[in-house]
C-alpha cells in the first residue's frame, strides 16, 4: 500500500464523526445515511457527506436499491494502514544497517 | 501493535564519529533519506526527502551531543499527526551503540478507532486467511 493511500485513511480517520460512523458501520450490515444520522447529533446531509469522503478512501462502498442508498464498511483500508504501521520497525531496521554499513572508522 | 518501536544497531565508531553519523545532513544522506535538511537546535527544522518523491517534515526537539537527539516528524503525508524519534547513543564494547525509539503511533486514528475490534470479528467471521491473522489491536 502506498504511502498517500495510507494518508487518504489516516485522513478520513482523523475526524471523529467520521471514526464514529466507521464504529456503527463496524456492527451492522448495510445501511442508509438516515438511519447512521438517527445515531449521530448531525443531519442526514452531514452523514451523507462523511459517507462521501470515507467511500473516496475506500473505507465504504455504496449500493443502490430502488430509492435508498446502503452503506457499508469494507475494512481493508484499515488492516493496510495498520500493516502500515507495523511496517515503520523494518524501516528503521533497514536504515540502521544502510548507517552501519556506512559508518566504519577510517572511512 | 505496540505504540512504540525500538531499533538498535552497533557502530564501527567512536562516540564522537557516531554523533555526526546520525545528526549531521550529509551523513544522514547516506543511510536515513535521499536528501536531509536539518538545523540542528532545539526548534530547528528537519526537512527530509526520498528519491521516490515523498518528503517529511519535523521539528528538532532535543539535542545532547555526544548522546541523543530528539526529533518529531509527520510519518504520514497531509496528515496532522506526528511521532517522535529518539536516537540515543552509548559507548558499546566494540564501537557504539545507537538506539531508535520511535513513538506516537497511539495518536493515529487507526489505533484509536474502535472499528479495529470489530474489524478483527469481521475477519473473523469472514474467516479470512488465518496466516494474515488478526492485525487491529482496538487501543
Amino acid at each position: 500500500m502506498t504511502a498517500d493511500a495510507v494518508g487518504a485513511t489516516f485522513a478520513a480517520l482523523a475526524d471523529p464523526t467520521r471514526r464514529h460512523v466507521i464504529d456503527l458501520l463496524a456492527d451492522r450490515e448495510a445501511v442508509t445515511a438516515s438511519e447512521l444520522a438517527r445515531d449521530l447529533p448531525i443531519t442526514r446531509q452531514a452523514v451523507a457527506k462523511h459517507l462521501a469522503t470515507l467511500a473516496d478512501a475506500g473505507l465504504v462502498t455504496s449500493q443502490r436499491s430502488g430509492r435508498e442508498t446502503r452503506y457499508r464498511l469494507t475494512p481493508a483500508p484499515l488492516t493496510d494502514a495498520r500493516r502500515w504501521i507495523d511496517n515503520v520497525g523494518a524501516e528503521w531496521e533497514s536504515r540502521l544497517a544502510r548507517l552501519a554499513r556506512h559508518a566504519k572508522r577510517g572511512s | 501493535m505496540s505504540d512504540s518501536v525500538t531499533r538498535e544497531t552497533v557502530l564501527d565508531l567512536d562516540p564522537d564519529d557516531a554523533w555526526h553519523a546520525v545528526t549531521d545532513a550529509d551523513q544522514l544522506e547516506q543511510w536515513l533519506a535521499d536528501e536531509v535538511e536539518i538545523d540542528l537546535v532545539e526548534g530547528g527544522d528537519l526537512r527530509v526527502r526520498f528519491d521516490d518523491g515523498r518528503e517529511r517534515h519535523g521539528t528538532v526537539e532535543e539535542v545532547a551531543a555526544p548522546e541523543r537527539v530528539v526529533f518529531r516528524w509527520h510519518p504520514v503525508p497531509e496528515v496532522e499527526l506526528e511521532t517522535v524519534v529518539r536516537i540515543e547513543l552509548e559507548p558499546a564494547e566494540d564501537g557504539t551503540r545507537v538506539t531508535v525509539v520511535e513513538t506516537g503511533f497511539e495518536t493515529l486514528p487507526v489505533a484509536s478507532t474502535q472499528a479495529c475490534a470489530a474489524v478483527n470479528a469481521w475477519a473473523w467471521e469472514a474467516r479470512l486467511d488465518a496466516a494474515a491473522g488478526p492485525v487491529m489491536i482496538a487501543a
